[in-house]
């Protein structure tokens, strides 16, 4: 249920320091992708933030979502979800189960009327309602009922975002995404495949902090995170941008890590932020491993032509994408700089 | 004034964040700090700049900053934990001559 006190005091009666706090922000910051300077901002805010009420509502999916959210290694999983938010209704999660998990929905949608955050995995089923239905009532109808008194919506992986496998071509059980079906209320997509449990926090973060949506793009996804392609922040890209392709797994290009584009990778057309934030508590991510990315965040991406061909167009490296490249590199700071120019170094010698 | 750098927000290859730090090396002051998790702050070889480690309390790493500043903000006693401390002092005295 909704704490009346502020997470300030919430952390400070639990004898966290004023230290303690700080570094909680500052984690917070990296965490929202947002500039390290903007800690003061969220030091204020977050002190007398409130905890809002959380509704997860898990409809045709696999439970990778919540597994990835589960596997954040964010300052605040325990806190953020036990702690800061308070997670009312999910029925992986919940002890509760049947009536009394269907009693804790309808009582914190009471209580938080007009300011509970519904979360939504999976996409919904509308061929046939039966497909997909939680203590018989069908994915479309709870997602309606539920989403009635809701200050916003998320929808977490691209099944929620944009109907994602179930929806991939003959879409068999006709699913589609909560967007095609909410309205009224303002939609949050989160996609990925699964999202990087980092951007699920953050987005809950950022509303927590702020107690506002984060600015979006025009498919509904936060601009902090889903802002740059993979293959802006490539690390491989000053080898695309020198023409150096593996052209299989095991050549000699694919060993001296060249770029992965003629193996398909759709980095390219690609908005998803694992480049930087990687996976596994920052280890490393696909492109990394060797592997090109697969568009896990982007609508239809299992029906985008197979995941080992090639990207048929070339990208634009037309002035403005070189003009965002320089701004990003000029925030990026000295070190990064440094390392690129060795790369470039690297691939010149490469060429020779 | 200061700067940071958020490390998370730097398209890193393999092996990059370990070129950063052996090319800023260690320098004379480090310093742990144990709350929510332990942190660490290590002066580097570069007088001024911080490596700034900070980890939850199942020692995962949640957050790298480079930081440019004389002394790390959070190595500083703050304000609102000293004015604790004394009330806190009083009631400890307060108990022994009681
Ligand atoms: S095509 Fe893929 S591997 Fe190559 S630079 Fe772009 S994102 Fe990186
Ligand atoms: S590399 Fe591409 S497919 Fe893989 S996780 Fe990142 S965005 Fe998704």
């Amino acid at each position: 249920m909704t704490d009346a006190i502020t997470l300030g005091e919430h952390l400070r009666a639990q004898g966290i320091s004023r230290r303690g706090f700080l570094k909680f922000c500052a984690a917070t910051a990296s965490l929202m992708a947002l500039p390290p300077n903007m800690v003061p901002a969220i030091a204020k805010a977050l002190e007398t933030a409130r905890r809002p009420s959380v509704i997860w509502l898990s409809f045709q999916e696999c439970t990778g979502c919540t597994e990835s959210l589960t596997r954040s290694h964010a300052p605040t999983v325990e806190g953020l979800i036990f702690n800061t938010i308070s997670l009312d209704y999910h029925h992986t999660l919940q002890v509760a189960a049947g009536h009394q998990a269907e009693q804790a929905r309808a009582d914190a949608m009471k209580e938080n009327w007009g300011k509970y955050l519904v979360v939504v995995d999976g996409s919904i089923p509308l061929g046939d309602p039966g497909f997909s239905t939680i203590a018989g009532v069908s994915n479309v109808e709870m997602l309606q009922e539920t989403v009635k008194g809701a200050a916003a919506v998320v929808a977490v992986g691209s099944c929620a975002a944009f109907g994602g496998l179930p929806g991939a071509a003959p879409n068999p059980t006709g699913a589609v995404s909560v967007r095609d079906l909410v309205k009224d209320t303002p939609v949050i997509n989160v996609p990925g495949c699964p999202p990087i449990p980092v951007v699920i926090t953050g987005v809950l973060a950022h509303y927590l902090t702020f107690g506002k949506l984060p600015a979006l793009d025009e498919l509904g996804r936060p601009k902090a995170f889903y802002g740059q392609t993979i293959h802006d922040r490539c690390y491989r890209r000053p080898f695309y941008e020198r023409g150096k392709f593996a052209e299989s797994f095991d050549d000699e290009g694919a060993k001296k890590g060249w770029c992965l584009y003629k193996l398909g990778c759709k980095g390219p057309i690609t908005y998803n932020a694992c480049a930087t934030t990687k996976w596994n508590e920052g280890v490393s991510f696909p492109i990394e491993a060797g592997h090109g990315c697969l568009g896990c965040s982007q609508p239809r991406f299992w029906d985008l032509g197979g995941f080992y061909k090639p990207l048929s167009q070339g990208t634009s490296t037309n002035a403005e994408t070189l003009a965002a490249a320089a701004a990003a590199g000029v925030a990026i700071g000295v070190g990064s700089a440094m390392l690129s120019k060795r790369r470039k170094d690297q691939s010149q010698k490469e060429e020779v | 004034m200061s700067t940071t750098i958020d490390l998370r927000a730097i398209p890193l290859g393999p092996g990059e964040e370990t070129q950063i730090e052996q090319t800023l090396g260690s320098g004379e002051v480090s310093a742990t700090m144990e709350s929510l998790g332990r942190s660490e702050f290590q002066e580097t070889g570069i007088a001024g700049v911080w490596l700034v480690t900070h980890r939850n309390a199942q020692e995962e790493v949640i957050a790298r900053f480079i930081e440019i500043v004389e002394v790390p903000q959070l190595l500083r006693s703050q304000r609102q934990d000293m004015a604790d401390a004394l009330s806190e002092l009083q009631s400890r005295l307060a108990a022994e001559s009681g």
